[in-house]
């Protein structure tokens, strides 16, 4: 008995890690397909891009790096697919090295499926270091602060896409893809604080949700999508389940399984400091 | 001169970037925008730069010095140096075919393999930490358990009520905390930027006095 207790709370880390694995494995086979509940705040932000009027400028903020791309590429596409789908313009641009290369691969499927064109309906700025002085001369001239280059190295000033985008203000809405620090604070500090921008909504990684829903609540952002689940949850709003959808079952399970190890771990721990009681 | 030259300098530079929040100003707008946003770029790249002059120096002495695991600092120098390659001959740079065959087939992946790593560390720490020791332990396992529940469609599918548990969790115990930590960490960063800008903190210019 003792030896069982022993082993309860002092489960050896492996058969963690293999049941862990075997949980977040087996739902890629036997799908669950439970059904996915809508937060008000990934609604919101979904209502946001949907209503907006036709043939408005959207700035992408692909603030993120490439390990992001579980959470980060399903609502990436998710929002890039709807806002082209409604007739928007949209303008992605990164502080991050990974951001632009990154949502140029993952974006080529939703780009082809919608027929968006390359300087007509969308253009990718590339990466731009030193996020704050960028931002900041976007204000008075985005060709300018962009050295006239786009992603490619073609001249932006040539694109029709830029007639609708000169500065800043131009702005219709913000989507900032948060992964930490540049991310969402530094777009409201630059842009919404200065009353460039009014609408900004944002993608963020699980760990960074907690800190985007306070910004939400105090009305700085006017929607928050947050990790897989907020993935899965726009996903489903756009009509299109994607990669987020199907690792729901995986998160749940994982979820679960944590949950089952600590309560083990914590009979274990009741049951060893019962029997010490008694002993003493 | 090496130090009262650099304080001046931040002075005058935090000193414009302050009144042209404060101000209205054509001139000073056209200053800041024009000069003193391209100099933070310009200094940025050249960091960068240093960056990867420092890590060709660091790990060519480790891989000359034979210095233990420096096998692993081989494998760096020579990803950095066949992608940094790639960038600069590819006719596309970072969006040619060939450049990107090798960005998603080895940056893409480990990058996310490390990542997702975390979930086993995660899962091995929660099981060995959250133990029900004392109020304050109970209370942050039971948490965990609410919020991870309330966080996937399984959760919703045992009870209900966890989503919305873990919203209410979210939004009046996590919020009013986490506004809390913001507004000390900002006044602490304001206090840590005056301190810069008046000299009072050196630290950074060749430490100590």
């Amino acid at each position: 008995m003792q030896g069982l207790i022993r082993r309860m709370y002092n489960v050896d880390r492996r058969v963690i890690y293999a049941i862990l694995l075997l949980a977040m494995a087996l739902p890629m086979f036997f799908t669950l397909g439970l059904p996915i509940n809508i937060d008000t705040y990934v609604e919101a932000a979904y209502n946001v891009v949907n209503e907006l009027p036709e043939g408005s400028v959207i700035w992408i903020g692909c603030e993120y790096s490439a390990s992001q791309i579980a959470e980060i590429k399903p609502m990436l596409q998710a929002f890039a697919r709807l806002a082209l789908q409604k007739g928007h313009y949209i303008y992605i641009g990164s502080a991050f090295a990974d951001g632009c290369t990154t949502a140029h691969n993952w974006l080529q499927g939703v780009f082809a499926e919608t027929g968006a064109v390359n300087g007509e309906n969308y253009v990718i700025f590339g990466y731009r270091p030193s996020f704050n002085s960028t931002m900041e001369a976007v204000r008075s001239s985005v060709v300018e602060a962009m050295s006239d280059r786009d992603h490619y190295g073609n001249k932006l000033s040539d694109k029709p896409i830029m007639k609708h985008f000169e500065k800043a203000s131009d702005i219709d809405l913000v989507i900032v893809f948060d992964s930490g620090s540049p991310g969402s604070d530094d777009y409201i500090a630059v842009w919404r604080s200065q009353g460039e921008v009014n609408l900004m909504i944002c993608g963020a990684t699980g760990v960074e949700l907690p800190n985007q829903l306070v910004k939400y609540d105090a009305g700085l952002l006017q929607g928050v999508v947050g990790g897989m689940n907020g993935a899965a949850q726009l996903e489903k709003l756009v009509g299109v389940p994607g990669s987020a959808t199907k690792g729901m079952d995986s998160q749940g399970l994982a979820h679960l399984t944590i949950i089952a190890f600590m309560v083990i771990g914590n009979i274990g721990y009741l049951l060893a400091k019962k029997q010490d009681k008694k002993v003493s | 001169m090496r130090k009262t030259v650099p304080i001046i300098i931040t002075f005058i530079a935090g000193a414009i970037m302050i009144l042209e929040s404060y101000i209205q100003s054509d001139f000073l707008y056209k200053f800041v925008q024009s000069y003193l946003a391209r100099a933070v770029t310009v200094s940025t790249a050249w960091a960068v730069g240093l960056g990867a002059v420092n890590i060709i120096r660091v790990h060519g002495r480790r891989i000359q010095n034979k210095r233990p695991s420096y096998f692993y600092s081989i494998v760096l120098l020579i990803t950095f140096f066949w992608f940094s390659i790639l960038g600069f001959v590819m006719q596309k740079h970072n969006s040619d075919v060939f450049y990107l065959f090798f960005y998603d087939n080895i940056l893409l992946n480990l990058s996310a393999t490390m990542y997702s790593v975390l979930a086993f560390y995660i899962g091995s720490a929660a099981y060995r930490s959250f133990r029900v020791r004392s109020i304050d332990a109970t209370m942050l396992l039971l948490t965990s358990i609410i919020v991870m529940l309330g966080a996937v469609p399984i959760g919703q599918a045992i009870w209900p009520g966890f989503p919305t548990l873990s919203s209410w969790i979210g939004a009046n115990i996590n919020t009013p905390v986490l506004r809390a930590m913001t507004i000390g960490l900002t006044l602490g960063g304001l206090t840590q930027s005056m301190r810069n800008l008046i000299g009072i903190e050196r630290g950074h210019l060749s430490g100590g006095e």
